[in-house]
């Protein structure tokens, strides 16, 4: 007769684990998803991150991942947030990180002009150890133009000797968006030697560009200032001694 | 004596029959849940409940051997609507999956334990010595 014994307070405590953790999971993911932040940016069609801040009972792995692919390209980034029993903790990933993540990594066709992008959001929660939830959602959206203008367009001589002249191109580029990345620049039009020249942004994503050429006499009156990011690249036309 | 365990077995039948089948089925309408019951399980639901009831209703062996083959159908039952501990639903465009293996587990492990208790009183019942009157 132990066996019976043994056997009933077996099923007494299985079944009191169970209930505690069913009630733990429930109140816990009560707690979780009562304070998740983020979740309306994605029903209103918006990439957006997810701001957790949770007071539940057991521990939480938050995972915020997102694959973007665009032009064949792949660009990853994800976050990942460990909170324990009573901690308050919040992870947000901004639509503007993700973008400049997607134009620094490897969408700079993104520089110039829009591209369409799409993105797999994957937002993985474990509450450890009873349940693990999974949300994928596809989302298209368009990317750019990253660089945003391009203003104090202007050509100058700067000496002038009996075949040739020398001519210096500037322009400032605004492209908050690309500061981790370099632009390149070179002049062209009838008779124009220059080559590229290489630039990168100050602290606020602008970019000084200066571009010397020589060009033969007479200098023509129209150039082209071409600028690269990446293999992206687009011209603007000046002219001598104005803007463009 | 006997009516009492008759209606007190329908009275299981019943309250398991709305346990397993009628409750859920109510709770996904009531809160328009994109979770549909597997077919299978009014019929499941079914057998479990009568099973429950006859189990309540009668005595000795024949109630234990009820009991285990409730016991079983139980495991089935809830390894069928939690589609062995993953469930994915689809909500607004985003595929949500649920992973509840570990307290699927814990399920599971009760059950069996009980399960078990039932095999051992079974098995107890059958080795007792039988009076024939």
């Amino acid at each position: 007769m132990k066996i019976l014994e043994i056997l009933t307070a077996l099923v007494i405590a299985a079944r009191v684990l169970m209930v505690v953790a069913v009630l733990a999971t429930v109140y816990s993911g009560d707690q979780l998803f009562r304070e998740v932040g983020g979740l309306e940016w994605l029903r209103r069609r918006r990439l957006a991150g997810v701001v957790l801040v949770y007071g539940g009972i057991l521990p939480v792995n938050l995972t915020y991942d997102v694959c973007v692919d665009v032009m064949g390209g792949r660009v990853g980034l994800r976050r990942t947030l460990y909170v324990l029993p009573g901690e308050r903790a919040v992870i947000r990933v901004e639509p503007e990180e993700l973008v400049s993540q997607v134009a620094l990594r490897s969408f700079r066709e993104a520089a110039f002009k829009p591209v369409d992008v799409k993105a797999r959001i994957t937002v993985r929660v474990r509450l450890v150890p009873f349940l693990e939830l999974t949300a994928v959602t596809d989302r298209s959206f368009t990317v750019g133009p990253v660089v945003r203008g391009v203003r104090a367009l202007r050509v100058s001589l700067t000496s002038v000797n009996e075949t040739h002249a020398e001519i210096e191109a500037s322009a400032l580029v605004h492209a908050p968006l690309l500061s981790g990345s370099s632009i390149r620049a070179k002049l062209e039009g009838q008779g124009v030697y220059s080559t590229w020249h290489t630039f990168v942004a100050d602290e606020e994503g602008r970019y000084l560009v200066s571009v010397e050429a020589v060009v033969k006499l007479p200098p023509p009156k129209s150039y082209f200032l071409v600028l690269c990011v990446g293999s992206a690249c687009a011209s603007a036309e000046v002219r001598l001694g104005g803007g463009s | 004596m006997k009516a009492r365990k008759v209606a007190l077995g329908a009275l299981r039948a019943v309250a398991e029959f709305a346990a397993l089948y009628l409750l859920p089925a109510a709770l996904i309408a009531a809160f328009n849940a994109p979770y549909e019951l597997p077919q299978a399980t009014l019929y499941l639901a079914l057998v479990i409940a009568s099973l429950g009831g006859l189990s309540q209703a009668l005595s000795g062996a024949k109630s234990y051997a009820l009991a285990i083959a409730h016991a079983c159908l139980v495991l089935a039952y809830v390894l069928l609507i939690t589609g062995c501990g993953v469930i994915t639903l689809s909500v607004n465009e985003v595929r949500v999956t649920l992973n509840i293996q570990p307290i699927l587990y814990l399920v599971l492990l009760a059950e069996s334990f009980a399960l078990l208790l039932n095999v051992v009183k079974l098995i107890i019942e059958l080795r007792k010595p039988r009076t024939f009157t």
